[in-house]
């Protein structure tokens, strides 16, 4: 892509584009247009964006413990004792943020970063759940929630990690799964209107 | 290509997707009137998209797209079939994962193959009724790599054009097909198969999946079959194929 932004262009210019461009989601003209927009914008914004992004990478790392983003190590949920002895298995950090919102959950986290993708080579050896067996094996939680999305790599995630925890002889559960809130039953599939069905409780 | 209208309806199976921006996805779908298409899916990432959750790999739907500037706009989607297996057996997930990604890589953009969309929905099909899925996988190599040109010479040397005898004979990806023990040494990568081996790669290319059901290789014979069509697949392939190493990093490329 160089080649397009290598004509009339200043140079720092083509490096800021080229370096956005990087980032997931943004395309070549997107990349372009925010960097014009760092180039207009006041020299105490573009620097304050620059910092914040030195600092992410600087105060920012893994958490040895749940691999979640943390400034402390280990991380505030796996240094906390009131937290109940379940471990909830997630794909990315941005699953714990959205959990921890709910405020329905008061167990811990374990993030995979990623999940099963044949098609993408993503197997069970690039992800952590080998640190999770090790895991269960030492905290010996009273439940581990899988908690992958409810997509094809997602529910192959869960069977794989349901196979390989459950002969550890801990409980390993899926989250109930149905119809989102809000939603029309018309337009829903039949594997979702299934095992809503199937999930159905008593008022 | 097919001369298509701005907007246009067609049937389609998902062979690869990833996410894009914020909530949306960029899709490649295999058509049977149309070919490999890449398709825009809109906010189908979202918890209430209409056609997300049908939009996943390997679903096979029928989609009204419109044509977009780069790439064609998913406009709604409807399930034609779905295949529930897959989402809770893994090693049917990854065959299926085998097959969409063969088609992927060996078919060209916009290039339209009506029995190739037939053979991959009726192997999904298939995988997902619980038919042997080693066999299933076989079977649609064989008949992908025959359908699309580079059918397999079994019957005769590739070496010195003599008929093959009942032998042990050497398959050759490189010159697709079988060397007679004279020939051996064109291809020192060629795998040598038993006899039962090659009868079952002809039956499986003359006859097809009813015939070869009524076969019982042996697990040896099986490695034999499989190691040829897969090295094959590779070669025409050009390149590695992800989903056959996961199939064989996690064990399930054999039947079981």
């Amino acid at each position: 892509m160089s080649s397009n932004y290598g004509s009339g262009v200043a140079q720092p210019v083509v490096t800021l584009t080229q370096e956005l461009a990087k980032l997931p989601g943004i395309g070549p003209k997107t990349a372009s247009r925010l960097a014009y927009h760092i180039l207009k914008t006041n020299r105490e914004d573009a620097v304050a964006l620059a910092e914040a992004i030195i600092e992410v990478k600087d105060r920012v790392s893994m958490c040895p413990i749940c691999f979640n983003m943390t400034e402390q190590v280990p991380c505030e949920i796996c240094s906390d004792p009131r937290r109940e002895r379940t471990i909830c298995v997630v794909q990315d950090p941005l699953d714990v943020v959205a959990l921890e919102r709910t405020h329905e959950y008061r167990g811990k986290y374990h993030v995979l970063h990623g999940a099963i993708s044949p098609v993408d080579g993503i197997t069970p050896d690039k992800l952590r759940i080998a640190e999770l067996i090790e895991r269960v094996k030492t905290e010996s939680p009273d439940e581990v929630i899988v908690f992958t999305n409810l997509d094809l790599n997602g529910d192959a995630t869960a069977v794989y990690l349901h196979r390989q925890l459950t002969p550890l002889g801990v409980n390993v559960s899926r989250p109930a799964s149905g119809l989102p809130v809000g939603s029309d039953l018309e337009y829903a599939d039949e594997m979702t209107l299934g095992r809503a069905l199937t999930g159905r409780r008593i008022f | 290509m097919i001369s298509r209208d701005r907007n246009y309806s067609t049937e389609a199976i998902v062979i690869d997707r990833r996410a894009y921006g914020e909530a949306d996805r960029i899709l490649i779908v295999f058509t049977p009137n149309y070919g490999r298409l890449d398709v825009i899916a809109k906010g189908a990432s979202k918890a209430k998209s209409r056609s997300g959750p049908y939009l996943d790999l390997c679903s096979w739907v029928n989609l009204e797209l419109a044509t977009g500037r780069d790439l064609e706009v998913v406009r709604s989607a409807t399930p034609v079939r779905a295949f529930p297996s897959f989402h809770d057996d893994l090693q049917r997930f990854c065959h299926a994962s085998y097959l969409v990604e063969l088609v992927k890589v060996i078919t060209h953009a916009e290039e339209p193959h009506k029995a190739v969309f037939e053979l991959l929905s009726r192997s999904l099909v298939l995988l997902d009724e619980g038919v042997d899925a080693w066999m299933v996988t076989r079977h649609f190599e064989m008949a992908l790599l025959n359908e699309l040109g580079y059918r397999p010479q079994l019957f005769r040397c590739v070496g010195c054009d003599d008929e093959i005898t009942a032998q042990v004979n050497a398959y050759s990806a490189m010159l697709g097909g079988l060397l007679c023990p004279a020939c051996r040494d064109l291809d020192p990568q060629a795998i040598p198969l038993s006899v039962n081996a090659q009868k079952y790669l002809r039956l499986l290319q003359r006859e097809g999946l009813t015939a070869v059901a009524r076969l019982k290789p042996t697990l040896t014979e099986r490695a034999e079959i499989q190691q040829a069509l897969e090295t094959y697949a590779r070669f025409v392939a050009d390149r590695d194929l992800r989903s056959l190493r996961a199939l064989h990093e996690l064990n399930l490329d054999v039947s079981t």
